[in-house]
């Protein structure tokens, strides 16, 4: 079994086994697959123009520079918050028990962009903890890091119909409009600019 | 700002204007002296440096491996670590040869991954600034405790006024959603049930509409998501 995230409210624990929710594996997916004239697969890969290179896919790394273009390593760079401040590294969350004592408002939780959802297993264990989640008039909070970092990010408990999930997400700054504050339109061409990664499921309403 | 055509409950329709609104790291990366870092991308390998090509070469990943050991064959001295900007995607076979006349499909799998049928690719119309097929109103709200429940919301969209009849507009919905204390559906087509592609090509959504008010400000948000919270086991 997975390493389980323990939660803790007041003085019980709760061990859940998050397992990542990806909407391929609930509908299936789709991929483009392009082919040539004689209907073999052809695969991705990049022309660099300047030296007529053909870079296959994978043949390009990122890498940091200062500003007068001298290569930097990682180990000789460091995380400060936005005071200016050196940043504490955050321990993981499988690290030590989480206590739920914060809650946010559903408002503010729909103004945060959810980047990875996990099921929670063994939640059926645990029926005082989904009593106490589906009593929560709030959204239970708390911060969450998959390993050791400098930045957790902001996680959030939801509770649907006995089932438990964690959404991890980044917060989006949204504002308040008024008269003054109209906009411009763009005056540009669409572009087909994402991937088909997924078939529509019609059965979600 | 992008282009969105909206209805409201008394079925009038406005082209309005939509962002994404950003997110703001709470931690930097920078150097030790605190000045930024500049990211850039670097040339790792070529068609005649990368492995899978260079297997063809050799008679067995052996000796390939004693090769790249010896002479590392999979470095261009030349090339290698340059920077790079200005790539063009292009699709080659399996001898590396561009190809220039490919043929996309769609290949659909099922949730094993197991290929269910392929056809070819038809890459969905956007449907959210047509002129003459606004997004609907549905009048169909979900209560928010409700919904966040059901969906995980993964894209968010601010819409915007473009001048005083269209603030006017956007106020009203907002003020109406607000008392409303929902999230309503919102669906592209005729019959404003069909999922919303927001550019050509792009994945479908289902929208739902969130409005809020502070005295003579709004904020009018369109939420969407392609994933229900639902039971899940391995």
């Amino acid at each position: 079994m997975a390493k389980p995230l323990i939660f803790k409210i007041g003085s019980n624990e709760y061990g859940l086994e998050p397992l990542k929710l990806e909407r391929k594996k609930l509908y299936g997916s789709s991929e483009k697959v392009a082919l040539d004239n004689n209907e073999n697969e052809c695969s991705a890969a990049s022309l660099y123009p300047e030296l007529s290179l053909l870079i296959p896919k994978g043949g390009t790394a990122l890498g940091s520079v200062d500003e007068m273009g001298n290569w930097v390593e990682k180990s000789d760079m460091k995380y400060i918050y936005e005071d200016g401040s050196d940043a504490s590294l955050v321990p993981s969350s499988f690290d030590a028990p989480i206590e739920l004592t914060n809650t946010t408002t559903i408002d503010n939780y729909l103004e945060h962009n959810i980047t990875s959802i996990y099921s929670m297993q063994g939640e059926e264990n645990h029926p005082d903890f989904i009593k106490a989640l589906q009593e929560q008039k709030d959204v239970f909070t708390f911060e969450f890091n998959y390993r050791a970092g400098y930045e957790g990010a902001p996680a959030f408990l939801i509770e649907n119909e006995g089932e438990v999930f964690v959404l991890v997400g980044k917060k989006i700054e949204f504002e308040f409009i008024g008269l003054i504050d109209e906009g411009v339109l763009d005056n540009e061409a669409e572009e087909m600019d994402e991937e088909v990664e997924d078939e529509f499921d019609f059965s979600m309403m | 700002m992008k282009k969105i055509n909206i209805s409201n409950a008394k079925k009038r329709d406005a082209i309005l204007g939509f962002e994404a609104k950003p997110t703001r790291a709470k931690v930097t990366q920078v150097l030790e002296d605190s000045s930024l870092k500049n990211n850039i991308k670097i040339l790792k390998s070529t068609s005649k440096t990368d492995v899978g090509y260079l297997s063809s070469k050799y008679e067995d990943l052996e000796e390939l491996s004693q090769a790249i050991i010896s002479s590392e064959v999979d470095v261009d001295i030349e090339k290698s670590g340059k920077k790079i900007e200005g790539l063009k995607k292009i699709y080659v076979d399996r001898d590396n040869h561009i190809v220039f006349n490919v043929k996309m499909m769609e290949v659909i799998k099922d949730k094993d991954g197991v290929e269910q049928k392929r056809e070819p690719l038809v890459p969905k119309p956007a449907n959210i600034s047509l002129e003459n097929l606004p997004i609907a109103w549905s009048g169909k709200v979900m209560l928010k405790a409700m919904a966040i429940k059901k969906f995980a919301f993964t894209k968010h969209y601010q819409i915007r006024h473009i001048n005083g009849l269209t603030y006017d507009f956007l106020y009203e919905m907002a003020k109406e959603l607000d008392e409303k204390k929902g999230l309503m559906f919102v669906g592209g087509g005729a019959k404003g049930n069909e999922p919303l592609v927001v550019t050509t090509g792009g994945t479908p959504y289902r929208g739902f509409l969130e409005g809020r008010v502070d005295g003579d400000n709004y904020m009018l948000i369109l939420h969407l998501t392609n994933l229900e919270l639902k039971e899940f086991t391995k």
